[in-house]
């Protein structure tokens, strides 16, 4: 039987795994040897959470993980968008337009989203660090802008 | 079939267009509805699927494309206003309902549907299934993934493997 969702291409569940947060994403890398690194290659990346001060150390390990594996490569898969949105006391955005430099030069508008409450370690300078990791051109370039 | 109110300058009757599926039944459409495909778009707009013509699409059967075209027909009125920045609440409403219904369909229809968005590249249609998708995915354990999204069972060679890479991925299952 081929129709079964398990059997759909590569591209369409890269697809699929835009719509989840980045844990379960990440977590479908053990359901057999054809998804390993399906999510390494999703072009929409989405880490959730409610942050307080017992799971903030947490949270910040499993981001820092993800980075880690994600970027790692030679030529690690282009982000259309990227969110960090954590439920917090209150709320910040970041918004980042950028060029992709694996994409032959094509033009990809990042949308970072921070919902972050100044706490000691998902702050504006550790969700910064992730954002400059995620799309280092930009966050260089000084193009990051914060607003409340 | 009334024509919506689309506002795009046609006078008259809407146009219409034949598609032809894979086991050739032909399905008689209008060309706001089919040209949400992007496939067909340019056929569409180079006059093609009209009159005695229509346009084959040999891998999609008739059940798929009944199901496409619903869906198709529902959402060209907003398409055609750009999204419908002007829509109401309630119209948004009747299409989040629509939408869910929609989905609420066997496994092998799901897939069928998601083969067929993907090739036509009906992006709302695309964005609808892969939600679908993920919704079956979300907050499951790895096995209950496997069973909801139709794995065959693991060998035990299989099982170990999953279970060794678990391990390697702990800081995702913290």
């Amino acid at each position: 039987m081929t129709d079964r969702i398990s059997a759909l291409p590569d591209s369409i569940c890269e697809h699929v795994l835009s719509f989840l947060p980045a844990k379960d994403a990440v977590r479908t890398c053990v359901l057999a040897r054809r998804w390993r690194n399906v999510w390494t290659r999703s072009p929409s990346l989405r880490v959730t959470g409610d942050v307080d001060h017992r799971s903030v150390g947490r949270i910040s390990n499993f981001v820092d993980h993800l980075l880690d594996v994600r970027l790692s490569g030679a030529f690690p898969a282009p982000l259309d968008s990227c969110a960090f949105d954590f439920m917090m006391q209150y709320t910040k955005c970041h918004h980042l337009d950028g060029k992709d430099g694996n994409k032959g030069g094509g033009e990809i508008l990042y949308c970072l989203i921070c919902n972050a409450h100044l706490v000691p370690v998902a702050d504006d300078a550790q969700v910064k660090r992730w954002i400059k990791r995620c799309v280092p051109e930009s966050a260089s370039s000084g193009s990051a802008s914060v607003t409340g | 079939m009334a024509a919506p109110e689309s506002g795009d300058g046609n006078n008259g009757a809407a146009r219409m267009v034949t598609l032809i599926s894979s086991d050739n039944t032909r399905f008689e459409v209008e060309a706001a509805a089919a040209s949400l495909s992007q496939t067909l778009q340019l056929t569409i707009l180079d006059g093609g699927g009209g009159g005695g013509d229509g346009i084959p699409l040999p891998n999609v059967d008739s059940a798929t494309l009944s199901k496409v075209l619903e869906y198709c027909i529902k959402h060209a009125p907003a398409a055609a206003n750009g999204g419908a920045p002007n829509a109401t609440a309630v119209d948004r409403a009747e299409l989040e309902r629509f939408d869910n219904e929609f989905v609420n369909i066997d496994q092998s229809v799901l897939y069928s549907l998601i083969m067929a968005a993907h090739n036509l590249e009906i992006e709302g249609l695309q964005s609808l299934v892969a939600k679908k998708v993920a919704d079956m995915i979300k907050g499951k354990s790895p096995m209950e993934i496997r069973r909801t999204l139709g794995f065959p069972d693991p060998t035990p060679e299989e099982q170990a493997e999953m279970n060794a890479h678990m391990l390697e991925y702990g800081w995702a299952y913290e």
